[in-house]
């Protein structure tokens, strides 16, 4: 065994020698700015009693009720829909008058005009804390993604499934039908099992703080650590497997024994495994049935004090 | 297969019949304030041509059967008091039941129940005795041989074992707010899984396929206490994870012993998952520094550890001359993660982003040299028997660690009129032990154009181009050096101390040139028709590797029609392709000729690897008689084409022959109608008729005890493909209240 040979030395790359000490007081220097230039655009208009709203809007009324911010705003007369749209004394006035053509004064959260971040900002006033709090400056917050695109709110129930998430991730839709070996069709496994649309703590909002955190919540077995680990399985189990569907067995980026070979070319494994080898020709052993897994059983690590080759 | 189906059917209808009453009772007392939602319950049946575990996966009808339908969705609410209910496919072993309930303002509850199968396969076929336990024994009479072919008693031997798993899930939690302002948490949850999985087991160049019992129990438990206020928030959570597995380890009789017990052992032992324990505390906040200015943070410390004691180096009795260096692993990692991120809208039409990531596994797994005894072989001749102490056999285990740090800027800008503009930067620093580079660097740039218009056309484009290099370069030779003992490494000449090719890269840690983009258009030419087109591409190239991964693209197309001629009817259709294209390269050498060949690029060899899918959905929907009778037609067919072929060099022989192809064919047509009777009931039929085909080398045609050329075996468990078509009908009521 060589010793010190793991010490990382600092050499001139692709990025030359660009490194995080360089960038974090350029980070720093823009906090300041940001907060320098920071503005509160907030805006205040009359309140008027619910039971005004309901006169017109009777179809909101009873779904509204039942809806969990029905339930938040049960004791106070004068928020509840006003809480998000606004005060309603300027549409009132506005909203009996024969020229009148729809919204005024009032938000309207719907429509194209105004930026994500405006339409967003009702609901964050009561939601940027606990399950939210890590919206802002998200993915779909920085992508321009409204709340409403997502959510419907005059709804008892606001379930947000992973057909909503296929309007915009349609890739994953037909992924989820061919072959597929997670049920994410039965009902069980919808996106938000492991994602957080409003801002995961880790990389593709993922709710965990890293890919294999999340899939050891139902893969606890894999998680180890065992005596002889596999060094892209500890890292990483989507370098292997894409959890979204593929056509190969177990989620496998690409089939078995190819896949191994993109990375190995030891004693066995150095050849082209072809046609030629199908059984009962040789090798046959590493072509059907499990592949390389007939033999290397446990890619994911092994425990067995001979388990190196991941064998036992 | 039928006792085990009745006695599934049997379980369901005590799951119903246990399950309805309580769903009739929140019926019955609907009177009270706020109580409302539906009840579902019903019957179907499925027909199968050939019992199917494709057909089943997840739901667990893999032959023919009746089975119940019962769902139902309830809520209640009193003022600021709720509950909701809400139970699917309780007739299925997919079912689902939840409640979740509370006081908005106090506290909430939620429990949850769910299981779920993943059907493997029902056609395979073992000689061994004792499946489900941890000790696999053949049966009295059976042949053991090197061959399979010699294996006389195999075919009489042979029976049914059906693969596969089922999880249940139970979970329980409740929080409670002390005052507006804190917040407590605590929730736990157990996991059962258990069944039969294939496992593979080697002897030399012969291998049996084993069912391996799968008995796994995850406990979880989760507390947080939160506070907040107007500006801002903190958190602490810590969590816990216990898994323990039921079997340990599994032993089996060898098919492949021969009589001679030091070069064929009558018997192989495996590990088996091994219980272990997770934890993670987890402190978290964010402020607003200012109305449109948040802060957060969060840091984050786990451990991961495992402790079950080693199994001896081989089962047999015979005395080895080097003892284990220690009696389990003590095996534990440390994770530390650190994230702080900066988001702002210091103008109104100005968003900005600055997010620092900090991620380390630290592995303190103690190192040592291990043996390899790789098939409980102990005889130094043989192919896979250990040389105990002084050659290939000895090797060092390897506690990966690595460090990851990630900065990302991003900024977006709002023109007005529905069209915003973001472009970012991501720079990542990455840094390893035990591996072939000490270190990674990438950089990614992106970009974002997002228009929007009044009448709901929507433009979408998205860029990313990264770069990834290697800090200090690519050297396979860290690697040998690391696991080998120095007495292996001296004796040999300085060309052949490799186990990878000096040209191989593992991609992971490879250089790489990434480019993404991604455009999606949604148009609405009339009032009734939405079109929507999406594209997505995206090409990895490893220019710098000369064996191993050298090009990976992903590229798909969506195109998406929804019709709505009038408002009683609609149609939706959508048709998306998906192409993976792969090539790698590597070089064929002999053991014997290593040195030599492992230069020669006349051995040099390529694969191409094209996976192509093509999914296609049309649903369509009208209602009748004055929106009492509503009809629904779905059509789903989704094709996948695997297809690898190869160039090689002139002295690679046999000359390489591409493989057949790999296909798969779903193809689902479904039918129902939904009758309102009355206000509060709906009477639902339907049908469901689907056909899947598939051809696989890898399965097709591969039964128990396939012969092979030369002395290797291969006892496989299944030979049967999946392939079945299905019909199901289905009638329910569903009652509203």
């Amino acid at each position: 065994m060589q010793t010190g040979q793991w010490k990382t030395k600092e050499g001139a790359g692709f990025f030359g020698n660009y490194s995080m000490k360089k960038l974090l007081p350029g980070a720093l220097q823009a906090v300041f700015a940001m907060l320098l230039v920071s503005a509160a655009w907030a805006e205040e208009d009359g309140f008027i009693e619910n039971v005004q709203c309901n006169s017109c809007h009777k179809s909101s009324k009873q779904t509204y009720l039942d809806s969990a911010h029905g339930r938040a705003f049960t004791a106070d007369a004068t928020t509840g829909c006003q809480t998000c749209h606004g005060g309603g004394a300027a549409h009132k006035e506005v909203a009996g008058d024969e020229n009148y053509k729809g919204p005024q004064k009032i938000e309207a959260f719907k429509v194209a005009a105004g930026t994500p971040g405006e339409k967003n900002r009702a609901c964050l006033t009561c939601h940027e804390n606990k399950l939210h709090a890590n919206w802002r400056g998200s993915k779909h917050d920085m992508g321009g993604v409204s709340c409403t695109e997502c959510h419907t709110l005059h709804k008892a129930k606001d379930t947000v499934r992973q057909d909503v998430c296929y309007t915009c991730h349609q890739a994953k839709r037909a992924s989820s039908l061919h072959n597929p070996v997670m049920p994410r069709n039965e009902g069980a496994k919808d996106c938000a099992k492991c994602h957080d649309s409003h801002g995961g703590t880790g990389p593709s909002l993922l709710k965990t703080a890293t890919v294999n955190d999340n899939c050891y919540s139902c893969h606890a077995e894999k998680r180890g650590p065992y005596l002889w680990e596999h060094a892209p399985v500890r890292e990483n189990c989507a370098t292997c497997h894409n959890p979204h569907g593929t056509p190969n067995a177990n989620l496998l980026t690409q089939r078995t024994p190819y896949l191994c070979q993109t990375c190995h070319s030891g004693s066995h494994s150095n050849g082209p495994l072809s046609a030629t080898g199908l059984p009962p020709n040789a090798p046959g052993i590493t072509l059907a049935g499990k592949s390389c897994l007939n033999c290397h059983p446990q890619i994911h690590g092994s425990n067995h004090p001979s388990g190196a080759r991941f064998q036992r | 297969m039928s006792n085990n189906k009745n006695m599934s059917n049997r379980k369901n209808a005590a799951f119903i019949i246990l399950t309805l009453p309580a769903l009739a009772f929140a019926a019955a007392v609907q009177a009270e304030e706020g109580m409302h939602g539906s009840v579902t319950a019903g019957v179907a049946s499925a027909q199968l041509d050939y019992p199917s575990a494709k057909f089943g996966k997840f739901t667990g009808v893999t032959d023919d059967t009746v089975y119940l339908l019962g769902g139902a969705d309830i809520q209640a609410r009193n003022g600021t008091r709720y509950w909701d209910f809400k139970a699917n496919d309780l007739g299925l072993d997919n079912r689902r039941l939840t409640l979740d309930g509370g006081n908005t303002g106090s506290y909430k509850f939620n429990f949850r129940y769910e299981q779920q199968p993943n059907e493997l396969s029902n056609n395979s076929k073992t000689p061994f005795n004792g499946v489900g336990s941890s000790t696999l024994t053949l049966p009295a009479g059976f042949v053991t041989n090197a061959s399979t072919a010699n294996m006389t008693a195999l075919a009489a031997s042979l029976k049914g074992v059906e693969l596969g798993t089922k999880r249940k899930e139970g979970e329980a939690g409740v929080s409670y707010e002390l005052g507006k302002s804190i917040d407590l948490s605590f929730s736990l949850k157990r996991q059962l899984k258990d069944g039969t999985q294939s496992f593979g087991a080697a002897r030399g160049f012969s291998t049996v396929t084993l069912p391996a019992p799968v008995d796994y129990q995850t406990d979880e438990y989760r507390a947080g206490l939160a506070w907040h206020n107007e500006r801002g928030q903190a958190r602490v959570d810590y969590f816990l994870s216990q898994f323990s597995n039921a079997n340990q380890s599994l032993t089996w009789d060898s098919p492949y012993y021969t009589g001679v017990a030091t070069t064929s052992p009558t018997r192989g032992r495996a590990s088996l998952a091994p219980d272990n324990q997770a934890q993670r505390l987890n402190l978290s906040g964010s402020y607003n520094l200012a109305p449109a200015t948040r802060l957060s943070a969060v840091a984050e410390m786990g451990k991961m550890t495992q402790n079950v004691a080693f199994l001896p180096y081989t089962i047999n009795a015979v005395a080895l001359p080097v003892a284990l260096p220690r009696s389990s692993a003590e095996a534990q990692i440390d994770t530390r993660l650190l994230k702080l991120e900066l988001a702002s809208q210091p103008l109104p039409k100005v968003s900005l982003n600055a997010r620092y990531r900090y991620y380390e596994t630290e592995n303190k797994t103690p190192r040592d040299l291990y043996q390899m005894v790789a098939s409980d072989n102990i005889a130094a001749a043989s192919p896979f028997g250990q040389v105990l102490t002084t050659a290939a056999g000895a090797l060092y285990n390897r506690p990966y660690d690595s460090t990851q740090n990630q900065l990302n800027l991003d900024g977006s800008y709002n023109f007005g009129y529905g069209t915003t503009v973001k472009a970012g930067y991501e720079h990542e620093k990455k840094d390893y032990s035990h591996r072939a580079v000490k270190a990674t660097r990438e950089g990614t740039f992106t970009g974002k154009l997002n228009k929007r218009w009044d009448a709901g056309a929507t433009l979408s484009v998205d860029l990313a181009e990264g770069r990834k290099r290697s800090n200090g370069g690519y050297n396979e030779t860290w690697v040998f050096e690391d696991m080998h003992t120095t007495g292996y490494i001296s004796p040999l000449a300085a060309n052949v101390r490799f186990d990878n090719l000096s040209g191989m890269r593992q991609y992971d840690i490879a250089d790489r040139d990434r480019s993404k983009q991604g455009v999606g258009l949604t148009l609405l030419p009339h009032q009734n028709l939405t079109v929507g087109v999406n594209v997505n591409r995206l090409k990895d190239a490893f220019d710098a590797s000369q064996f191993g991964l050298q090009e990976q693209k992903n590229n798909n197309y969506t195109v998406n029609v929804t019709l709505t001629p009038e408002p009683v009817s609609s149609v939706s259709l959508f048709f998306t392709n998906q192409f993976i294209v792969s090539r790698q390269n590597s070089r064929s050498y002999a053991a014997a000729t290593k040195a030599a060949n492992s230069i020669d690029p006349n051995r040099d060899w390529s694969a191409r690897n094209q996976d192509s899918v093509d999914t296609i959905g049309v649903t369509a929907n009208r209602s009748f008689m004055e929106d009492k009778l509503l009809v629904k037609a779905g059509y789903g067919f989704s094709r996948t084409d695997t297809d690898i072929s190869f160039a090689a060099g002139s002295a690679v022989t046999p000359a390489p022959k591409d493989m057949p192809g790999v296909k798969s064919r779903r193809t689902t047509l479904d039918l129902s109608a939904t009758y309102s009777m009355k206000k509060e009931l709906d009477v639902q039929v339907g049908a469901m008729w689907e056909r899947y085909r598939s051809d696989d080398w890898a399965t097709d045609g591969i039964a128990p005890g396939t012969s092979l050329t030369g002395t290797t075996g291969l006892l496989t468990l299944s030979a049967s493909p999946a392939d079945y078509r299905a019909v199901v009908l289905r009638t329910a009521m569903n009652y509203k209240f």
